[in-house]
């Protein structure tokens, strides 16, 4: 511990009028943070504390290396260095603070630290520079609130320049007070224009300016709990604590029949990681930018709902600190569902998930929509009328029409399809879905997917009248109840025919040893690995897609139920996507195709639920890649960016009667490359596009195909031979 | 005011349907739903509770005994109670014996305001609430399109007309049986159903309404069935396409099916 080259905080008196400061402005920081974790405890208990090493790794990316803002370039590299310039700037305060009470500490009063000091100094005023910019001349839409204005970013903008200045004011006059042996980057270059002061002045005018920083530090301190700059404090923890379950699961009702609430209408029922998030929100406004319901004029703006709940949580919450009694009748005669969060707001919501993977700070939206909506479907039976004849069709056909379900396997008449319950041994099992089985359009799709796995000699069967809905509609509408009913029943039949890969493979009571090494067989994969012995009669056949039984759905959002949330319920199975079963088909040599069959200009849509919720991206693209020597011509929005289709969340069930129509807009920008048709790989996809298609007018010259049919047609056009036997890697035909 | 909500129970509208070798429908307890019709009895019983308040709805339903569930499914949309009146002795009865039953069973309950639906999914006799009427000695206000109740003493309905709409009213206690437009039913919330689990419901025998078993069920039915077949619900389209001549083979269509 060293001593400073005088004691900035002019004199003994100085020195103690600061050490009072100090400790009061902590002391109120300190109360304020306490405040805060208390109302944040009041909501509900959630384990956040698993896969903590998974945990610390997450952390070290998104936190230390700010991934998440870096996606988008100018703020992104802003921030990056408003960040570490803050981090090291706390540093220096603690060298300023030590020097006010006399003495320093080792390192940070070293000449090393004062260079990266000035340099990040530096580099955050540039940044200082550029969010002020963006924000008064390039006003991005995504940064209006309706919650919050402007100030608030302003007075912290101004605050970082204040601190910013008066730490390079203190550096130019302490190097002039000292006559350069208190070295500075920035005393260096500046200090020697005051050479002229004399060594009092100097002093004086260093004194001014670290107290101007004392005082500017210190108010930031108890500004920022109180500001939407809280997302300093609670940002690290909610990107600690985030999801590590698989995203695409809802989380389920506990205890559903034996409870007396659903769902979510006051802010007390979220859990505390939910009310985290209001904390940890920026108001950088990414969710907004990205909603494809916002972005079609509906009433939702996701960061609205973190701040509305947010919002909710001061007032009501702080309620509760003083009296439950008087809170809980407040959320009744001013409700948040309803009141602060309208109705038509949560029903616009198509559970795309692009704020979930757009937002910097692990903020999880959708979930607490869905929240909301249990709380609108379960308790107060008050949502879009044309969801009732749904619910009750699921109810009592299994499926979303009234369409008796005995008639489910009727589109394979007369295509040698069995069910299960005809041939129980199959290795693979085609889950059609509601949508395969009873859709016009969209039985071409199974049709057509069923001719490919014929074609690659795959033995497979489908459920027929044992396959219900799996309840997705119903569990994102917000009617858990019939989501479980549904989804009790088709794992019920999935287990009956031996399909769960999980811990209950020794139930059936064959191989009650086996059970050890079940689990390794999960994962996908093209070595031979040891197989339960109750299937050793099945056989692995050489080049075999997969060596478990294997349920393949052409429905993303079957596929995203079944894979992620039949778990909650114990059934476990090993659930691959078409687009990624016919891709590792053609991987293993099982399918060949007439490579570059299709000589259309291809352009490909990323249906949510494989692509956000699952990650399923390459698998489709390598597919068409094969059967279109152009691949595809991208949308500007791809990938993990691309744009819903509008039918996700139970949303292709409803009417959509507000703003401009989703599925319109993705097919313009479908247009806009210039390709002749789009690949989908999604039924709600191909609905809504087929819909979109003739909404702009473009029936003549464009289709929506899935990539099934793409390759249903180049297998149809193939000359008549043993199909599989031959690699044609020429060009398979002319195509009309 | 009491008011009793009577409905039927029905096999689903899709359930595939068949006729036992007495010519009676074979009913499959797993089929089984509330007559959709009756959703709107039971949905303006629940709105006219809530205009009145101290009124009870109690949801009257006769069928066999697995026909409680069906009974849970109605209350889950509200009423206080429900009464099943089941009887082996009941089987095969025709609208009339219902009616008979019916009768017995609103005047063992007590009721001012008793709710129909216009008619059953399954057989679409529409005679029941008539009937039941009949029986009672009581006013009936059919096919209602919209109902008010003015001073618990008067039932006044709306009936659409061809044009416009005709209104009734009579002394209450009367039956009304109500169409498909004077309500949207409601979808059962969570709390509804785990409270319908909880309701009291009453089964009733014949002999506890005091009906002779002789003037209901098959032996008593004046009406049967005689035979059935099977429809096709294969529709045949055609399709014109292409800018030639299509509009004109259209035209010309409509002409033979005396359409034009």
């Amino acid at each position: 511990m060293g001593q400073p080259f005088f004691l900035p905080s002019g004199g003994r008196l100085g020195a103690i009028i600061f050490a009072i400061l100090l400790v009061a402005a902590w002391v109120a920081f300190a109360l304020r943070m306490r405040h805060l974790v208390r109302l944040m405890l009041l909501g509900r208990p959630e384990n956040r504390f698993d896969h903590l090493g998974e945990r610390v790794k997450y952390f070290t990316l998104m936190v230390l290396g700010q991934r998440g803002v870096l996606r988008d370039p100018l703020p992104g590299v802003a921030h990056f260095f408003t960040f570490w310039g803050f981090i090291i700037i706390q540093l220096d305060a603690l060298n300023l603070w030590t020097q006010g009470l006399n003495f320093t500490l080792p390192i940070i009063s070293s000449r090393p630290f004062a260079v990266l000091l000035d340099f990040f100094v530096f580099m955050a005023f540039l940044a200082v520079l550029a969010f002020t910019y963006r924000r008064a001349v390039l006003r991005p839409r995504q940064l209006r609130s309706q919650n919050h204005g402007m100030a608030d970013a302003y007075v912290i903008l101004a605050l970082i320049a204040l601190v910013l200045l008066s730490v390079v004011g203190f550096e130019v006059f302490a190097y002039a007070a000292s006559r350069g042996a208190d070295w500075t980057p920035f005393g260096a270059i500046i200090g020697p224009a005051f050479s002229g002061l004399s060594v009092r002045a100097a002093t004086a005018l260093a004194d001014i300016f670290w107290w101007a920083n004392v005082l500017i530090v210190l108010s930031f301190l108890i500004y920022i709990p109180n500001s939407k700059h809280l997302h300093l404090m609670a940002t690290p923890f909610n990107v600690f604590f985030r999801n590590l379950r698989p995203i695409g699961a809802l989380d389920p009702i506990p205890n559903l029949e034996e409870r007396e609430d659903y769902g979510v209408h006051k802010v007390t029922q979220f859990t505390w990681k939910q009310l985290l998030d209001g904390y940890a929100c920026t108001e950088c406004g990414r969710c907004n930018s990205v909603c494809p319901a916002l972005a079609t004029d509906k009433p939702l703006w996701p960061k609205e709902i973190i701040l509305g709940v947010k919002e909710e949580l001061f007032t009501i919450g702080g309620l509760h600190l003083i009296s439950h009694e008087e809170a809980e009748e407040k959320s009744k005669t001013e409700p948040m569902v309803g009141g602060r969060i309208h109705d038509e707001t949560l029903w616009a919501c198509t559970n795309c998930g692009a704020c979930v993977e757009i937002c910097p700070v692990s903020i999880e939206h959708v979930q607490k929509i869905d929240d909301m909506r249990r709380y609108l479907v379960m308790e107060e039976s008050r949502f879009p009328q044309e969801v009732t004849p749904l619910f009750t069709n699921l109810e009592r056909n299994q499926n979303p029409w009234e369409i008796n379900n005995d008639t489910r396997a009727d589109w394979a008449k007369g295509m040698n399809v069995p069910t299960l319950a005809e041939d129980p041994d199959v290795e693979v099992l085609y889950w059609v879905g509601c949508m395969g089985s009873f859709d016009a359009r969209n039985r071409k799709v199974a049709t057509a997917f069923a001719k490919v796995l014929q074609a690659a000699s795959v033995r497979f069967g489908i459920l027929g009248p044992e396959e219900s809905c799996t309840g997705d509609p119903a569990r994102r509408i917000g009617n858990e109840y019939l989501w479980y009913m549904l989804a009790s029943q088709n794992v019920e039949v999935l287990n009956g025919y031996g399909f769960n890969t999980g811990a209950k493979a020794g139930s059936n009571g064959h191989n009650g040893d086996g059970a050890g090494h079940i689990n390794e067989t999960l994962a996908p994969t093209d070595a031979a690995q040891p197989i339960p012995a109750a299937r050793a009669g099945v056989g692995v056949a050489p080049g075999r897609a997969y060596n478990v039984k294997t349920v393949v759905a052409t429905c993303p959002h079957c596929f995203n139920t079944i894979k992620n949330e039949y778990p909650q319920l114990g059934g476990n199975y090993e659930v691959v996507h078409h687009t990624e079963f016919i891709n590792r088909l053609i991987e293993t040599g099982q399918l060949t195709l007439p490579a570059g069959f299709d000589r259309r200009k291809l352009t490909y849509h990323d249906p949510c639920f494989i692509g956000r919720w699952n990650g399923i991206y390459d698998a489709p693209r390598k597919v068409l890649n094969v059967i279109n020597n152009d691949g595809v011509a991208e949308m500007p929005r791809n990938r993990n960016r691309s744009f819903c289709c509008g039918g996700g969340g139970g949303r292709v069930w409803m009417e959509e009667k507000i703003g401009k129509r989703i599925n319109n807009t993705r097919v313009e920008e479908a247009l806009s490359t210039g390709a002749d048709a789009l690949a989908a790989a999604c039924p709600f996809c191909i609905t809504m596009f087929e819909d979109g298609i003739k909404g702009v007018g473009a029936q003549d010259h464009f289709q929506v195909d899935d990539i099934a049919e793409i390759l249903a047609h180049a297998l149809d056009a193939q000359p008549a031979g043993v199909p599989g036997s031959t690699t044609t890697t020429t060009d398979g035909g002319a195509h009309a | 005011m009491n008011i009793v909500a009577c409905i039927k129970e029905t096999p689903s509208t899709t359930a595939e349907k068949s006729f036992g070798p007495d010519m009676r429908l074979e009913r499959r307890k797993e089929d089984a739903i509330p007559n959709p019709f009756d959703e709107y009895t039971i949905e303006e019983a629940l709105r006219q509770q809530e205009k009145h308040a101290g009124s009870t709805v109690t949801i009257l339903c006769m069928g066999p005994a697995t026909a409680t569930d069906t009974l849970r499914k109605a209350l889950a949309m509200g009423g206080d109670r429900a009464v099943l009146v089941s009887d082996s002795a009941l089987a095969g009865s025709d609208a009339i014996g219902t009616a008979r039953v019916l009768a017995a069973a609103l005047q063992k309950i007590g009721f001012d305001l008793a709710l129909f639906g216009s008619a059953a999914a399954d057989a679409y006799g529409g005679v029941v609430p008539s009937a039941t009427a009949e029986f009672l000695g009581l006013p009936l206000l059919s096919y209602a399109s919209k109902l008010d109740l003015s001073g618990d003493s008067t039932a006044r309905i709306q009936r659409a007309a061809e044009i416009g709409y005709n209104e009734a009213e009579a002394p209450l206690p009367a039956l009304v049986s109500v169409v498909k437009s004077i309500n949207e039913p409601r979808y059962p919330s969570m709390k509804g159903i785990m409270a319908s689990k909880k309701k009291p419901l009453d089964t009733f025998s014949l002999a506890d309404l005091g009906l002779d078993p002789s003037s209901v069920g098959g032996a008593a039915a004046r009406e049967r069935a005689i035979s059935s077949e099977k429809v096709s619900t294969q529709r045949k389209g055609e399709m014109y396409q292409g800018n030639e001549g299509a509009a004109d083979r259209v035209v010309a269509f409509l002409i033979e099916q005396k359409v034009l």
